[in-house]
């Protein structure tokens, strides 16, 4: 790795950490906001930015979920439960030493996994055609139920949304104009970046804006212990149960990182003897989870570079930057470009053992980020979302189609409504359309074609049993339910 | 806001997305013209697909909507205003400035407006210390000091290091625009 990517990557690393330590400053809202720097970048460079921004982004999460009970990210919502515990017991500088070992540990084990695993995945899907590869972005638009935070049949408007939203413009396949209603601008369509730009990190800005915008956070916390031997014998074997458990979980298609975190709460309290001091401040209720999180942040790469397919919303803007870039993730890339993918795989590996090593004295230097007042972040970011949108094509209309959407999230955020999917329909839309349609160009027009194929149906039930799965969940527990009653009750 | 119009609004809001469905049937057929190829190959058929998952993601929105409020009926706990997602709705977070978010949206739109005739440089600035203000620093000599580094460091990073052509504005904008990149 050359120095200049070295030094980028420590960079990211920081960025990273920064973005997850301020709460209301989130994964996505960094990887999307830092995008427009990534322009005049090599490609190599650009991804290590954005990678190592997304992985670092989780690892930072903890600080502010153990010190003042607001996760820095989603991710970090289940170490609240007893890392705030322990610091309200005076062990805030354990429960942040165990976080950092948990976390880089975690991280680590999945980034392994990853430079595993995604190759044969990868040369498997080599042996795709179109029809597959429909199969394999229907499978990716499945898992919004898992971006929805329980709203499905939002996520699946969100979806459509984004699928029609991509549309606008030149049709990939005839060139007809669609929906660009004789506005020249729209022409070569709506742009990704300020699309997200809008529907990320504008509606953050404008809902914090109605707050105390003057607030900073008491930042004590005592001393950090990581390397202890009480550590690594309390929370060891949690730590490396937590990591596979969390990698498996980010492997699969639309799992993510906060399911991971979950699994990896339950886990460490069922695995555990005295189950009763989880909740009161127990290390490995922090070790669980923060190990699984970050776990699965990196293996929700996996998917991505082996298939390309997104496991979360992060991933999925991911996804776009790869185009905007002139990749196509997925099985092709592996071969075709070994030596980028590689370098990104090390560049996050390095970026764990970093954050790892330097985390300790790292934060004290980050907690005193959380005394500038948002009123003074809130400028600079909204500086950031326009000139971000504008270098894209050096269009003020990508500023307004920014704004508009900024308005837009900031609507849907008010009512629950899952963003995430939007980018996911926005970005996997025009791989499956284009895809959906040379496989019926190569087919003669037989539509029967993603169906006769064994891997393409394979996949395609699987989306289907993804997607179907929780509109038929209440119905299921329904007849589960009295079943087990009448058995315990005998 | 009363609790009567809060649930006015939440009873409304399921009918808004099937009517956002239909809105975007109407825009795809008014948008992308007839073909004569296959139905599955042509132009229109996936911005179509994409507006009917729309609408049949509303329908089932306003369907759930519907079986909540019937359970509200028999259950007075659950008469609560709630979202459509049938949960209960989210308290509204300590607010302290209640426009805000509406005079931030103003700002920013003037700021695109007046971008290609005042330039970057003066247009960033102005904006930036109008929503310093906004935001909530009352301090001038704060406001002034942030807006001035992120005017510099966003004109260094994009303007000068990575040759984007920042907008320079028109007449005596320009003179001040060039001294800058």
């Amino acid at each position: 790795m050359s120095l200049e990517n070295l030094l980028i990557l420590v960079l990211a690393t920081l960025i990273g950490l920064l973005g997850g330590v301020i709460p209301g400053v989130s994964g996505p809202m960094m990887v999307v906001v830092f995008l427009p720097i990534t322009y005049a970048f090599e490609p190599t460079q650009a991804f290590i930015l954005l990678t190592v921004i997304y992985a670092a982004s989780v690892y930072g999460g903890m600080v502010t979920a153990i010190l003042f009970r607001a996760p820095g990210t989603p991710e970090s919502s289940m170490t609240v439960l007893d890392g705030y515990a322990m610091a309200q017991n005076g062990q805030a500088g354990r429960a942040l030493g165990v976080g950092i070992l948990a976390s880089g540990t975690g991280a680590i084990i999945a980034t392994l996994a990853m430079i595993l695993l995604t190759p044969p995945l990868a040369a498997l899907a080599m042996n795709f055609s179109s029809a597959e590869f429909f199969a394999i972005a229907l499978l990716g638009l499945s898992i919004v139920a898992s971006l929805s935070s329980g709203q499905v049949s939002k996520g699946v408007f969100g979806v459509g949304l984004g699928m029609l939203l991509a549309s606008i413009g030149n049709d990939p396949m005839t060139a007809t104009q669609r929906m660009t209603f004789n506005v020249a601008d729209l022409g070569a369509g709506l742009e990704l970046i300020p699309v997200m730009i809008g529907l990320f990190a504008i509606p953050e800005v404008l809902r914090r804006s109605r707050l105390d915008t003057n607030l900073t956070f008491n930042t004590k916390y005592g001393k950090v212990e990581v390397w202890s031997r009480r550590n690594l014998t309390s929370v060891g074997p949690t730590v490396g149960r937590s990591g596979v458990i969390g990698t498996a979980i980010g492997i699969l298609p639309g799992a993510g990182a906060v399911t991971a975190a979950i699994l990896g709460y339950t886990q460490a309290v069922r695995f555990s003897r005295d189950k009763s001091r989880f909740g009161k401040g127990d290390p490995r209720g922090v070790a669980g989870p923060e190990s699984a999180n970050n776990a699965g942040a990196v293996g929700s790469l996996v998917p991505l570079f082996a298939l390309g397919i997104p496991g979360s919303a992060t991933t999925a803007i991911l996804i776009g930057a790869f185009i905007l870039h002139g990749f196509q993730p997925g099985p092709n890339l592996m071969t075709t470009q070994s030596t980028f993918v590689y370098t990104i795989f090390a560049a996050i590996l390095v970026a764990n053992v970093l954050a790892l090593i330097f985390a300790k004295p790292l934060i004290r230097v980050l907690i005193n980020v959380l005394n500038i007042p948002y009123a003074l972040l809130g400028p600079a970011i909204v500086i950031f979302c326009i000139i971000g949108s504008y270098s894209l094509r050096n269009s003020v209309f990508d500023v307004w189609v920014m704004l508009l959407f900024g308005v837009v999230g900031y609507l849907l955020m008010k009512y629950n409504f899952p963003v995430g999917t939007i980018v996911l329909g926005f970005v996997l839309g025009p791989i499956a359309e284009s895809n959906f349609r040379r496989a019926l160009m190569m087919s003669g027009g037989d539509a029967t074609v993603f169906l006769t194929r064994p891997i393409s149906l394979t996949i395609i039930l699987i989306a289907a049993a993804i997607l179907v799965y929780p509109f038929i969940k209440p119905l299921v527990s329904r007849l589960v339910t009295p079943r087990t009653s009448k058995a315990l009750d005998a | 806001m009363n609790r009567t119009s809060r649930r006015q609004r939440l009873q409304l809001e399921p009918l808004v997305w099937t009517g956002l469905g239909v809105v975007a049937l109407i825009v795809v057929i008014a948008g992308v013209p007839a073909s004569t190829a296959t139905a599955l190959q042509t132009p229109r058929f996936w911005p179509t697909a994409a507006a009917v998952i729309m609408l049949v993601a509303g329908l089932l929105i306003a369907s759930n909507a519907l079986a909540g409020s019937r359970r509200a009926l028999s259950d007075p706990v659950a008469a609560q205003p709630q979202d459509s997602s049938g949960k209960p709705a989210a308290a509204d977070p300590e607010v302290l400035r209640r426009y805000n978010h509406l005079l931030l949206i103003g700002i920013i739109a003037a700021y695109v407006a007046a971008l290609p005739y005042l330039g970057y440089v003066v247009a960033t600035f102005v904006m930036a210390w109008v929503l310093a203000w906004t935001i909530g620093v009352r301090k001038i000599l704060s406001a002034t000091l942030a807006s001035i580094t992120y005017v510099a460091l966003t004109t260094v990073i994009f303007g000068i290091l990575m040759n984007v052509p920042l907008p320079r504005g028109r007449g005596p904008f320009v003179e001040i625009s060039t001294f800058f990149f």
